[in-house]
Order: C-alpha cells, then sequence, then structure tokens
C-alpha cells in the first residue's frame, strides 16, 4: 500500500482551510464561467482564484469618447487582422500582439477626444490661451504619432505576403512590438509632461 | 520628437502674487484628512493582523487580545507625541499649520494600517502552519512601523516650505526627534501589550 | 499565442506579457496557459529532485513542487501590493498579478533548465543535507529572475521601489522555505519511509539550523513538534492543557 501521510488523520482544521480555499476556488470558477471567460480559465479559479480576482472585480471599460481617429483604426487594425488570420499566413503573429495594439491605439485616440473637448472652450482669457496653444501643440504631435503608426500598419499588412512566402514570422511579430512601444513612448512622454 | 511640456508653473499672474515673503500656507492649501472609510480600513487593518497572528498560538484568549495589540502600540504612541509635536512646533516658530500635521500623522497611520491589511494572508499563513507566530509578527510590525515613520516623517517635513537653512534645520531636527520619542514610546508600549497578549 | 511561443515569449520577453495586464480577454487567456507552463516546468524539476530516492518519491516530488512555486505567489500577493503601495509605487492588482505569474513561469521553467546539472550532482551519491541545501539554492537561483520580473513589471523609480523590492523579496523568500517545510519531503531519505506529506510540525528556520549542523557533522538533540494553527488547532485554553 503506498503511504500517503505520516500520521493516520490530517489534522480537522489543516483539511478545513483547505476545503475552505478550494470552495473560494469553485464559488469563483463558476463565477468566471457565467462571465463567459474559457473553461480553462475558470478552471484554473479552482487553485489560483487570488491570481484572477481583476477578473471577477470586472468592471467593465466605461467606453471612452470616440476619438477623431477611432474609424480608421478599427478599419486599418480589422485588415491587418483578416490578413494575419488568413491560413496562407502562417502563424506569423499572436493574438495578444494584435489586441495589445488595438487596445493601446484605442486608448490614445480617447485621450485625443477629450483633449479635443478641452480644446473647444472658450478661450477668452489670454492666459487659458496660452495653455489651449501648447495643449494644441501636444495634441497635434500626438495625432501625428498615431497616424504614423496606422501607416506602418498599412506597410506592415503589405510585408505580411513577402513574410509569408519566407515562413519568417519573426519580423511580423518584432515590427507589431515596436508600433506598440511607439504608442507607450506617446504615453510616456504625456504622462511626464503632465507631471 | 518630443511634445513640449505644458509647464503651468511661469505666468505672470502668479508671480505677481507671490511676494518675496511667502504667507504660511493658507487654508485652502491643507491637504485634507483621510475619509473616514480610510480610517475604518486602518483599524481594520491592525485589528485583521492582530487576529491573524494570535490563531498561531492556538489558544482562544490569545487570539482575541491580539486583535488590538497592534493598533495599541501604533495609536498609543501616535496620541501620546502628537499633541506634543504640534506644541514644540509652534513653539519653534515654524509656518506650517498644525492642521497639516495632524494629516500627515492621520495618512502615516491609515498608510500603516492598508500595509497590515495587505500582510495579514502571510501573517495567517506563517501561524497556520508553524510556531513562528510571534517572531514573525514582531518582524511585521517593526517593518509597517518602519515604513509608517518613513512615510510619516516625508510629509511631516512637506508642511514646511523650504529654502531657509535655519527653518529647514528646525523642521528636520524636530521630525527626527518626533520619530526618535514615538519609537521609543512605541516600543515602551510594545513590551507591555506583549505581556498582555501572552497572558 | 501557441504554449510553445508562450513558453519562450516568458523567458525572452516576459515584459511584453505583462502589458497585457490592461486588456482583461487576454488575461484571462494567458493566465492559464502561464500556469501550465510554470506547473510542467516545475513538476519536471520536481521529478529530478525525487530521482534521488527513486521510487513513487518521482511522482510525490512532481506534484509537489509547482504547488512550491504558487502558494507563496498566492498568499504573497496582497503583501506584495501592500508594500509598493506604502513606497508610493502604484501597483494595480492585475498587473501584479500577471507579472507574479509570469514570474512563477519564468522560475519554473529556469528551474527545468537547471535540472540536469542537479539530476548531474545527485547521481554521485551526494550526501543528503548537501542535497537540500543544493535543492534550495536551485530554487534561490531560479527564483530570482522570476523576483525580478515582478519588480521591472511596476513603474516608477528611487528609493521607495528598491525598498519595496527588497522587502518583497524578504517576504517571499520566506514564505517559499517555509511552503517547502509545509511539503516536505521533496528529497527523501534513503532508507527514510516514504510519505506524500509529513505532519505540520516545527518550521522552516529551526530545520535549516539543524540540517546546516548535521551537514557539518554536529548532530542536535532536534525533535519537531507539532505547530501552527493547522498542526495543533485551536482550544479554549492550550496553555491550562499543556499545564502551565
Amino acid at each position: 500500500m503506498i503511504p500517503l501521510f505520516a500520521f493516520m488523520e490530517p489534522p480537522p482544521l489543516a483539511l478545513g482551510l483547505v476545503l475552505l480555499y478550494l470552495g473560494a476556488g469553485a464559488g469563483s470558477a463558476l463565477a468566471l464561467a457565467r462571465r463567459h471567460q474559457p473553461a480553462a480559465t475558470a478552471a484554473s479559479a479552482l487553485v489560483a482564484w487570488p491570481i484572477l480576482l481583476p477578473l471577477l472585480w470586472d468592471s467593465p471599460r466605461r467606453p471612452g469618447a470616440r476619438g477623431p481617429l477611432a474609424g480608421r483604426i478599427e478599419q486599418v487594425l480589422d485588415a491587418l487582422d483578416t490578413t494575419l488570420r488568413d491560413p496562407a499566413a502562417g502563424d506569423l503573429a499572436g493574438d495578444e500582439d494584435l489586441v495589445g495594439l488595438r487596445a493601446s491605439l484605442l486608448q490614445a485616440d480617447e485621450r485625443l477626444a477629450l483633449v479635443d473637448k478641452l480644446l473647444a472652450e472658450d478661450a477668452s482669457d489670454p492666459w487659458i490661451a496660452r495653455d489651449l496653444d501648447a495643449l494644441r501643440t501636444a495634441r497635434d504631435h500626438a495625432m501625428a504619432e498615431v497616424e504614423a503608426v496606422l501607416s506602418g500598419v498599412v506597410q506592415l499588412r503589405i510585408q505580411v505576403g513577402l513574410l509569408a512566402l519566407a515562413g519568417n514570422a519573426a519580423p511580423v511579430r518584432d515590427r507589431l512590438r515596436e508600433l506598440r512601444g511607439r504608442i507607450g513612448a506617446l504615453e510616456e512622454v504625456s504622462r511626464l509632461n503632465a507631471r | 520628437m518630443t511634445a513640449p511640456a505644458l509647464d503651468f508653473a511661469d505666468h505672470p499672474h502668479e508671480a505677481a502674487d507671490r511676494p518675496a515673503e511667502r504667507a504660511p500656507a493658507d487654508a485652502s492649501e491643507t491637504p485634507s484628512l483621510p475619509a473616514a472609510a480610510e480610517i475604518a480600513a486602518a483599524f481594520a487593518g491592525f485589528a485583521v493582523l492582530g487576529l491573524c497572528a494570535g490563531l498561531g498560538s492556538g489558544d482562544v484568549g490569545t487570539s482575541v487580545r491580539a486583535v488590538p495589540s497592534g493598533l495599541l502600540v501604533g495609536m498609543g504612541a501616535l496620541v501620546l507625541t502628537g499633541p506634543a509635536l504640534v506644541a514644540a512646533h509652534q513653539f519653534l516658530g515654524l509656518r506650517g499649520r498644525p492642521e497639516a500635521l495632524i494629516t500627515a500623522l492621520a495618512r502615516g497611520f491609515v498608510l500603516s494600517g492598508k500595509t497590515a491589511l495587505g500582510l495579514a494572508p502571510a501573517m495567517l499563513f506563517f501561524s497556520a502552519t508553524s510556531g513562528l507566530w510571534a517572531v514573525v509578527f514582531t518582524v511585521l510590525l517593526l517593518g509597517i512601523g518602519g515604513l509608517g515613520f518613513a512615510f510619516t516623517a516625508r510629509r511631516l517635513l512637506e508642511t514646511e516650505p523650504r529654502g531657509n537653512a535655519l527653518v529647514d534645520l528646525r523642521i528636520l531636527s524636530l521630525v527626527a526627534s518626533w520619530v526618535a520619542l514615538c519609537a521609543l514610546i512605541a516600543a515602551r508600549l510594545a513590551w507591555d501589550v506583549a505581556w498582555f497578549v501572552l497572558g | 499565442m501557441h504554449i510553445l511561443t508562450l513558453a519562450a515569449t516568458v523567458l525572452r520577453d516576459p515584459d511584453a506579457l505583462i502589458d497585457l495586464a490592461d486588456d482583461r480577454e487576454a488575461l484571462g487567456r494567458v493566465i492559464p496557459q502561464l500556469l501550465l507552463v510554470a506547473a510542467v516546468g516545475a513538476a519536471t524539476f520536481g521529478l529530478v529532485i525525487g530521482s534521488y530516492r527513486g521510487g513513487i518519491q518521482l511522482v510525490y516530488a512532481a506534484v509537489k513542487m509547482p504547488f512550491l512555486l504558487a502558494i507563496p505567489v498566492i498568499v504573497c500577493l496582497p503583501a506584495i501590493r501592500a508594500l509598493y503601495a506604502a513606497c508610493r509605487v502604484d501597483a494595480p492588482y492585475e498587473r501584479l498579478a500577471l507579472a507574479s505569474t509570469v514570474g512563477m513561469a519564468r522560475t519554473g521553467l529556469l528551474a527545468a533548465a537547471l535540472a540536469p546539472v542537479v539530476w548531474l550532482l545527485y547521481s554521485v551519491a551526494l550526501d543528503y543535507h548537501l542535497a537540500v541545501l543544493l535543492l534550495a539554492g536551485t530554487l534561490a537561483l531560479a527564483g530570482l529572475p522570476g523576483l525580478l520580473t515582478v519588480s521591472r513589471a511596476l513603474p516608477g523609480r528611487g528609493e521607495g521601489r528598491l525598498l519595496a523590492t527588497v522587502a518583497s523579496i524578504a517576504i517571499l523568500g520566506a514564505t517559499t522555505a517555509q511552503t517547502g517545510w509545509l511539503l516536505r519531503p521533496f528529497v527523501a531519505r534513503p532508507n527514510g519511509e516514504v510519505a506524500f506529506l509529513r505532519p505540520i510540525e516545527a518550521d522552516v528556520a529551526s530545520s535549516l539550523a539543524a540540517t546546516g549542523a548535521a551537514s557539518v557533522g554536529e548532530y542536535q538533540d532536534w525533535e519537531p513538534e507539532a505547530a501552527g494553527l493547522a498542526g495543533r488547532g485551536l482550544r479554549r485554553d492550550r496553555a491550562a492543557e499543556e499545564g502551565r
């Protein structure tokens, strides 16, 4: 007989604590399943529910105002997504790369929407007008950066065909990350300027 | 190409309002006291940490007595040294408002309490699986106290406009003295509280 | 993302994964994969550790090793967040949770990569106490990049961040050590009884002291006793029961 424990019965309190933990895990798994999370995610909640708590707290992100580039962002990224999903393209890039880039671009677009709202305010006070000029310059720079990233995505889509023929996936992922990094740098600069 | 900085500090109308000797900070600039919910969370944090520690003793009485132990030490030290801090601050002719000092102490307490709440699961783990509850509880309280002191000292220093060497020396000496006194009083209270908890 | 691609990303560019923290959908997909990678890596390492004794210990150690990585992370997550918050570093819980999971996966993979070295040393009939110390040292070596992954994931810089990182490493290290003691034995004594788990008794500090002394020939009269809430339970008046 394979000895499982060196003592005859596990301490009741220890067993109780373990059952309590697993019970919380089961509750979390059910809650995740109800939120249409994948089965693997719900199953892993049984043992790792503290790590998955953010999925349960889900305060769904309030959809921000659509900015000036929202439509173009969706159009360009949908086109790239369609191209990458083509079986002939192979496994050139993971979903996460594209999803992350889309999220970053849409966030940048929402910030542009906020800034546009501020710029539309009354600028009769000379001191406010001066600040608005600075804000307008920053906004134009941010917009130029987003448009440059979108141009990069359009070029990348064209290059996918060549890369698929060569069977070399690394440049596509690297390029997507580079584009994400560019948007990330824009966020960092904005954060620094705001201090 | 980097975006131009939005610098709101160089406005002429602000400069005009800024005389050579700036008046003490007015009421509108005093940071507000923490919200009641934050203070309640801090109390709860200390209580939960104490309970998690006490359970490691395996004794119901000790567990119950351990609940307020962290609070007694922390609050006791603050209550005993707070008035002295304010009195010394005024006596030294420093310009910060007394309300700002109280707010700094309160925020330090809230920070310590929230840290205690975050450390409670780790405390419970050691209480449940080892006989080290007293050692771990002491180490965690020392760590929480250290962080609380560091945070509060920084906030106290921020209550005073800096730039004048004599003023800087006075506020630094005051805060250093308060930290030392508070630590000694906390240690003294901790001795009595430890005997109370262990029965 | 393919599981092998994920494993490569965990080793080469873990920061890219941590940036997914803002995307709930990606978070829900990637965390189970990371847990699987951590489990497989740790189980592989556990197999090698169990090979010291052989037999059923191979399975026992392989099953328990993933929990040795996971339990400290789960227990210490709130503590790490509180420590960073106290040091004025904004640490969103989801980012910290994802960074910890990536760190865990990284540790599991690195431990699996170090497994051949451990096996080689075990295969030359290493003394039991040295075998235990080798296990601890290997886990520390594999664990450090994982810990640094978590630290790099958080924004901000300065003394506050350094202090929070050091405190987090300390608390995570202590919890991992105690978890290792709790889930023992991993390196079963060659002539000892094979067991999946042992009673909850003593603590890692006293056991390490006894093991360290024994490894240099100083054998202490050390008898572990039941310890902790889970080991002894809760009594109304334990002091009276114990005749104090």
